[in-house]
């Protein structure tokens, strides 16, 4: 089965893998168990001695072919995944250049399921949007506000998140007929705080386009949102106290569409059930 | 004055282009990206990386080092200058080595001009087993993508662009090379120069070639 990664840098698609496998090897993952690593695991092994000294992940190189190639045994079921673990500048700037990266549109052709990622901590409603990022047109009501000459001339590197997030969901319903199961990942859920909504309300109130989007194509792309934490907390500010000492797999987690907390396997097999 | 075209990539909410002196479009930014960004192990090191872009005319030839001083693991930095064609079927390319610089600050301006042709650097030394084992590589009639071992590749910079130098002019936009730290199966380049190899080989019927324990004169080779 093809599970595909969607996310620009930085927004946790590494990270997760790299927690998803320390939560299969450690049986951290409900009834998901690791019955053979297929291919090269060595990034994600790397990945787990940084989450183990409280470091994040590496940045993952453009033309990096890294996978998760495992079999899976759920319960008496075998399960094969593959997710490829693209860099998120390959996405970053397929969508600036509104051009397929060859590789990126193979896999979104073939894949089963996607998991979307976006993160938390960069997708604060903003307090002052700003409209004249839309070259021509005035900044604002004072009286100066005419059509600046060293306003930037409008591009798609230009567009929020949400926008981005719903471009890329349009292009990619335009390249297939058959219907694409999502789990939304919200990364860096801890930047939430504890008192937040639930993944799904908190997207319909930081990500409104995009959460109105999936709610009216929900037939082609039926969704579910999880507020996901791999490192379990911020490493630049420090750990809490409870959790510095920690394993890596038991420092992270998943907050279920029920708000409920999870384990790394929660998407997966909410996935898994999807396609099926 | 003969002058060459430059562009600076490094990690300012992605791995993107920070300064260019020439314009290049989104769409070419794209198609160079692959060819000026590397994941390394060791944060003294550097890559090599030349080959041709028909899209933008030119040959890019670049260097890449890790930028640990960046808030985002495994960032770096490249410096590439583009050759025009012309220029590279024409004029002499060991000194080009010189002007590959990694950024010392947040200035990026002194990349936003076209740099003047450097002139020929007078100790252009040659690693004789590793050039050797290049020109067994390239005059063998077979188009398979080679692999040189070679303990540091860091210092077989200067043999690869000179053997660009001594390839003929219109045959120059065709010999794309990288050194890595570990050589890729299938890879884009023409020539890998790197101590060893990652993963399988065999899929794009690479010739790996081995020369650092070899008697004078001779290379060890397989396919």
């Amino acid at each position: 089965m093809n599970f595909l990664l969607l996310g620009e840098q930085a927004t946790g698609k590494s990270s997760l893998l790299v927690a998803l496998y320390g939560a299969l090897v450690n049986q951290r993952a409900e009834n998901l168990r690791i019955v053979r690593t297929i291919d090269d695991v060595e990034f994600l092994s790397r990945g787990l001695l940084a989450f183990g000294r409280q470091e994040s992940v590496r940045r993952t190189e453009i033309d990096s072919h890294a996978r998760l190639i495992v079999e899976l045994a759920r319960g008496e079921q075998l399960v094969s995944l593959d997710i490829p673990d693209r860099s998120g500048e390959v996405l970053k700037h397929t969508l600036d250049s509104r051009l397929w990266d060859p590789d990126l549109l193979e896999q979104v052709v073939s894949a089963d399921a996607a998991m979307l990622f976006l993160r938390a901590d960069r997708l604060e409603p903003l307090e002052n949007p700003q409209p004249a990022l839309i070259a021509g047109t005035a900044g604002g009501e004072t009286e100066d506000a005419s059509p600046s000459a060293s306003a930037p001339a409008w591009s798609p590197a230009l567009m929020q998140p949400d926008a981005r997030a719903v471009d890329l969901l349009q292009a990619l319903l335009a390249e297939r007929s058959r219907p694409l199961p999502v789990a939304v990942i919200i990364s860096a859920w801890d930047s939430v705080g504890a008192a937040a909504l639930g993944p799904r309300e908190w997207l319909s109130q930081s990500v409104l386009l995009l959460d109105q989007y999936l709610t009216s194509n929900s037939a082609r792309l039926p969704n579910a949102v999880f507020g996901v934490s791999a490192q379990g907390g911020d490493f630049a500010a420090g750990l809490p106290a409870d959790l510095a000492g920690e394993d890596p797999w038991d420092r992270s987690y998943v907050i279920a569409p029920s708000g409920q907390r999870d384990t790394l396997a929660a998407p997966i097999i909410w996935l898994l059930d999807a396609v099926s | 004055m003969e002058a060459v075209d430059q562009l600076l990539f490094g990690y300012r909410d992605g791995h993107q282009l920070l300064a260019a002196s020439r314009a290049i479009s989104p769409r070419q930014q794209r198609e160079l990206l692959p060819h000026v960004d590397a994941s390394f192990e060791r944060s003294d090191a550097r890559q090599l990386v030349g080959i041709g872009v028909p899209a933008l005319d030119a040959y890019l030839l670049g260097a890449i080092w890790p930028a640990p001083e960046r808030p985002r693991p495994g960032a770096v930095w490249a410096h590439a200058l583009l050759i025009g064609t012309h220029q590279l079927a024409r004029l002499p390319l060991l000194g080009l080595l010189t002007l590959l610089e990694r950024p010392r600050d947040e200035h990026f301006e002194r990349y936003s001009r076209p740099l003047a042709w450097p002139a020929l650097p007078s100790d252009s030394a040659r690693l004789a087993p590793f050039s050797r084992a290049l020109a067994w590589a390239l005059h063998s009639t077979d188009p398979s993508p080679v692999i040189v071992l070679w303990d540091f590749p860091d210092v077989a910079e200067g043999a690869l662009i000179a053997l660009l130098d001594e390839t003929p002019g219109p045959e120059r936009m065709a010999l794309s090379f990288r050194t890595r730290e570990s050589a890729r199966p299938s890879s884009p380049y023409r020539i890998q120069v790197a101590s060893d190899v990652a993963g399988q080989l065999g899929a794009a019927r690479e010739i790996l070639i081995d020369p650092r324990y070899s008697g004078p004169g001779s290379v060890s080779a397989t396919g």
